[in-house]
């Protein structure tokens, strides 16, 4: 018999891992995180937030599409990308203070799983070997990005 | 059936089309070489003569030095796969103006200078192949696949030898340069494909591009000469370089006279040497198939380097005694079928671990410089001595160069390991020895650097510096830290005066009493405190007349003045009066009397008695307070307290641990001596495992002050695995600096290694049956972080076993995940001496970054075993993740 609690925190765990800012955090010091974020229900043709407003929050898709576009007004037709399941959008925002650079859609109706900033950051505080997964994670970003620039430069 | 073979000849998972791409190209390339040189070598003897070999030994090494300067401009800069499609041209363009040649003038120019063609081309293509191999694969693969790309490379061969044997007598010699041409095209086409669909080598990096090729050529090769003088490895493989070319064109000379002797036309030589190199090289390919990987793990890069030199001895010897058929062809196996199945592939090994921005230079000086001057020696020897009619006389030479080469050999291994781990250290960019040094004692530059940080805006980074100040300069800490806090608010200024308690302030006592009249009471008490402290008379007189003051504490340090002082105040009534007063008011006042607790011991017993109730009261109200400063408050408070604890204090431990705020877990982590024994190991593990660094040391702090026979409590929760792996780490930290036997430590080790192993084989049954099931899934993840974990814990484990900082520098070559990293890391690991602990450890470590611990008697039969070993795991959160991935008993 398990916790009713458990299944969910276990599938907020997998969504966390598969986040780009997550994925190298240890999933024993990532349960903070999972039961600090909270589940939001959005519809189709929501925006959850436009290009230029102050981003505070992180959202993972649990359910449902949302489309990326760099134009304020934006449809779900232009988007630059589409998020299903399991994606991760405003993660940026969490550690830099910038305005959103792109704004976010609801195509289909979308359940999402959101983290405020302010909660990660005293999350941090509290628990700094989480920030050290953090690190890693935002460090191979990185070197795949390097990676792909150099292999870009090489094709051209 | 593919997957056994791949699995026997030790392909991994996304390697295949890579392996069959390098065993195609190396197969092509080979056959060319194996017909140019069969074709140049009978072209050569049979229409100029042996007695010109010398000559030719000397002109090529400076025809040598002259292309490798060019080589040297073009190694590390360009993709190594853009230089071969160069090279390929070029030669292309030589091989077929010599045929030219021979067709129509007949010179006998032209044999010397196909002969040059070949020899040059050849030790360039074969220095070029080993850097192509490392700018697209790491340590660990060119370990694994090197032999068997080199396998590749010796079917090559074997057909081209074979193409000699059936291809001579019906072509004519001098044709097969044709056939030679169309295998470079080939491999031409071939180069160009994989490297459209798959872009430049992966690990290629180029450096800043320039115009002076000729200034670059020199610079490289002055850069490379200075690093070989400063690498120890560099000097003993050059001089191993410099002995082995003089031996083996020896060797090459003697063979090839005894050759020309017994073959006496040119077709036949052709022959005989188109089937000695199908021969050499079926045994050659052999080796490598079966034999040098094996070799090489069993008993190490640095034992079977050392194999070549002595068969070289032996070969050499062979024919001094007998200058015969039997003799030279045992040295032509040597030489064509011992060289390429382990000198090759070691020395390839031996090279990898240089850094990445050095190789092509190093390996540009090698063919610039070493090796040209090796062979102008070898020739000169071969050219004097060929006169006497005796071998002995260019054999002698040549034994005493393969002795030396042995011993130079020998030097190697030596500079091997600790070249590995100097390469890993620039690499990771680990801080050097200085950087970690005591600033206790430092130069007058290095406290200026912390005077600049105690000056900081931030407040938090200054108090940080100045932590740093007060324990490195006592002496000069208290007039900086005073006149930094000048301006600040009560706050800072009050953190600022923590610092200040373990100082000598007596000449600073008029800026403490001006500071305090500019200030609140808080900081006022604060300041009074610090004077009382020290015995400041003033202060004493002044805090006595606060006993009756309204604020909490400034009559707390009154109290504490008076208990300190008793000669101040006659008798304690009032005193205990106003204390007890204190413990029943607001919170703030029963905070300040938190202060007190030390001055209990002050007090007659009547008095305790009076009082400590009352303190049971207050800390059981402060506890079960919302504010998490109070609670903080309270809990310090508690760390001093030696009698009873109030009632509530184990569930507010419990309560306490588990709380967000790192402050309360740190001082609730300094309380566990009261909390109930049969609780206290857990909660002693959970603090030492907590994510704040903090509180983990408060918790060692802790087990320490609690248990007499500490070490041994932390090593038998070690070894039973207790607790989670942070806190085995921390518990493990804790022990290094201890005087226990090293032996301790090797068995942490062992243990935590083979704890890796089973985790290991979980995770790759796990992998097996990947389902996509989320609880499954997450388990997965879980068991590859404990592995890494238990991997570097066994790790830790051996830092006392070795000089200070090695074991560090594998760690974090292992935690950088950088595959290049990782692989260097495991080739240290495993060439570290104690090998027994080591190695398991090193396979291990390899096996990790493969994900693949399958064996053949594993620990685990099916996923069910594994999910039910997790689920009875001691490790809390695996035994979590285990039990949600077991199905529900009743389904």
């Amino acid at each position: 018999m398990h916790n009713n609690t458990m299944p969910d925190l276990f599938d907020r765990l997998i969504l966390l891992k598969q986040s780009p800012i997550f994925s190298m955090v240890m999933t024993d010091d990532l349960r903070v995180v999972a039961q600090a974020m909270e589940k939001q229900q959005y519809f189709a043709g929501d925006r959850i937030f436009e290009t230029g407003d102050q981003g505070d929050h992180l959202y993972i898709i649990i359910s449902g599409k949302v489309g990326i576009s760099l134009e304020s007004k934006s449809s779900g037709t232009s988007c630059l990308a589409t998020l299903s399941s399991g994606d991760c959008f405003g993660e940026m925002n969490l550690l830099d203070d910038l305005p959103r650079s792109a704004t976010a859609e609801v195509i289909e109706d979308t359940t999402l799983l959101s983290l405020e900033k302010t909660r990660l950051r005293g999350l941090i505080q509290s628990y700094p070997d989480m920030s050290v997964g953090m690190l890693r994670s935002l460090s191979l970003r990185l070197r795949d990005a390097n990676r792909k620039l150099m292999e870009d430069n090489s094709h051209a | 059936m593919k997957g056994s073979i791949e699995k026997r000849l030790l392909i991994h998972a996304g390697e295949r089309g890579s392996v069959l791409y390098f065993l195609f190209f190396f197969m092509l390339v080979s056959a060319g070489m194996a017909i140019g040189r069969s074709s140049a070598d009978a072209l050569f003897l049979k229409r100029l003569g042996i007695e010109y070999l010398p000559v030719m030994y000397m002109i090529q090494s400076m025809l040598l030095a002259a292309v490798s300067l060019v080589y040297t401009g073009f190694a590390d800069r360009i993709p190594a796969e853009r230089f071969f499609r160069n090279l390929f041209s070029v030669l292309i363009v030589l091989i077929l103006g010599s045929w030219l040649v021979i067709h129509t003038t007949g010179s006998t120019l032209v044999y010397p200078v196909y002969y040059l063609i070949y020899e040059v081309s050849s030790e360039l293509l074969l220095v070029h192949a080993a850097l192509y191999m490392n700018q697209n694969m790491t340590t660990l693969q060119a370990k694994r696949l090197a032999p068997l790309v080199y396998a590749g490379a010796q079917i090559g061969t074997i057909i081209g030898g074979l193409t000699l044997v059936f291809a001579a007598p019906v072509v004519g010699t001098q044709n097969l340069l044709l056939v030679w041409c169309g295998l470079l095209i080939a491999g031409s086409v071939v180069l160009y494909i994989r490297h459209k669909r798959h872009g430049a080598s992966t690990h290629f990096r180029a450096p800043r591009k320039t115009q002076r090729l000729l200034y670059d050529c020199m610079t490289q090769i002055e850069q490379g000469l200075k690093y070989t003088w400063s690498s120890s490895l560099l000097r003993a493989s050059s001089l191993t370089l410099f002995f082995l070319v003089i031996a083996f064109y020896v060797l090459s000379y003697s063979v090839n006279r005894v050759y020309t002797q017994t073959f006496e036309t040119e077709e036949s030589l052709t022959r005989f040497f188109g089937l000695l190199t199908a021969v050499t090289s079926t045994v050659a390919l052999f080796m490598q198939l079966f034999v040098t990987n094996r070799t090489i793990r069993h008993f190490g890069v640095r034992a079977i380097n050392l194999l070549f030199p002595w068969t070289t001895l032996a070969s050499l010897a062979a024919l001094t005694f007998s200058f015969t058929l039997p003799a030279a062809l045992a040295g032509s196996l040597n030489k064509d079928a011992l060289m390429p199945a382990f000198r090759n592939p070691v020395h390839s090994m031996f090279f990898n671990v240089l850094p990445d921005y050095m190789q092509g230079r190093i390996r540009a000086i090698s063919v610039a410089v070493v090796l040209p001057l090796a062979l102008l020696t070898g020739g000169f020897l071969l050219l004097l001595m060929q006169q006497l009619d005796n071998p002995v006389y260019f054999l002698l030479p040549g034994m005493l160069a393969a002795v030396l080469y042995l011993y130079s050999s020998k030097r190697m291994n030596n500079a091997y390991v600790s070249t590995l781990i100097t390469t890993l250290k620039e690499r990771l960019f680990l801080p050097n020895k200085h950087m970690y040094a005591d600033l206790n004692g430092c130069s007058d530059e290095d406290m200026e650097e912390v005077m600049r940080g105690v000056t900081h805006t931030d407040t938090d980074v200054s108090i940080a510096f100045a932590r740093a100040l007060v324990e490195s300069f006592p002496d000069k800490a208290a007039s900086i830290i005073l006149e930094r806090l000048r301006g600040e608010d009560n706050a800072a200024a009050d953190r600022y005066l923590k610092l200040l308690v373990s100082l000598d302030t007596s000449s600073h006592t008029e800026a403490l009493y001006r500071l305090a009249e500019s200030g609140d009471a808080h900081l006022q008490a604060s300041i009074l405190r610090l004077l009382l402290d020290y015995g400041d008379p003033r202060s004493i007189t002044q805090a006595i007349h606060l006993l009756s003051s309204d604020n909490p504490r400034l009559c707390a340090t009154a109290i504490h003045a008076a208990l300190r002082y008793p000669d101040a105040v006659p008798g304690t009534d009032d005193i205990v009066i106003a204390w007890h007063t204190l413990l029943q008011d607001n919170l703030s006042s029963q905070l300040a009397a938190l202060d007190l607790i030390p001055d209990l011991e002050c007090l007659p017993a009547r008095d305790r008695q009076l009082l400590e109730p009352a303190y049971q009261n207050a800390f059981s109200r402060l506890l079960d307070d919302s504010s998490e400063d109070t609670r903080i408050r309270a809990l310090q408070g508690l760390h001093t307290w030696v009698t009873d604890s109030p009632g509530n204090i184990h569930d507010s431990l419990l309560h306490s641990l588990a709380s967000e705020h790192p402050g309360v877990r740190e001082a609730a982590a300094r309380c566990l001596h009261l909390a109930r024994d049969e609780q206290r190991a857990a909660l002693l593990l959970q603090a030492i495992g907590d994510a704040n660094p903090r509180v983990r040391q408060a918790g060692i702090d802790t087990l320490r002050a609690t248990t007499k026979q500490h070490e041994a409590l932390a090593l038998d929760w070690i070894a039973d695995n207790q607790g989670s792996l942070r806190a085995q780490q921390a518990l493990l930290k804790s022990l290094l600096d201890s005087r226990l036997p090293k032996t301790v430590f090797a068995d942490i080790a062992r243990n935590k290694s083979e704890e890796a192993q089973l985790l290991g084989e979980a995770l790759s049954i796990m992998d097996l049956n990947a389902d996509g099931v989320n609880c499954h899934e997450l388990l997965r993840i879980t068991l590859k972080e404990q592995l890494d974990q238990t991997i570097d814990l066994a790790l830790l484990a051996l830092e006392p076993l070795y000089e200070p900082g090695l074991i560090g520098i594998i760690r974090a070559g292992f935690a950088s995940g950088d595959a290049r990293h990782i692989a260097n890391a495991c080739e240290a690991l495993e060439n570290l001496d104690k090998q027994k602990i080591t190695a398991g450890l090193s396979i291990i470590l390899q096996n990790s970054v493969n994900n693949d611990f399958s064996r053949d008697e594993s620990f685990f039969q099916s996923l069910e075993d594994v999910l039910k070993w997790c689920a009875n795991h001691r490790n809390s959160w695996l035994n979590l993740c285990g039990n949600r991935a077991l199905p529900p008993i009743n389904a």
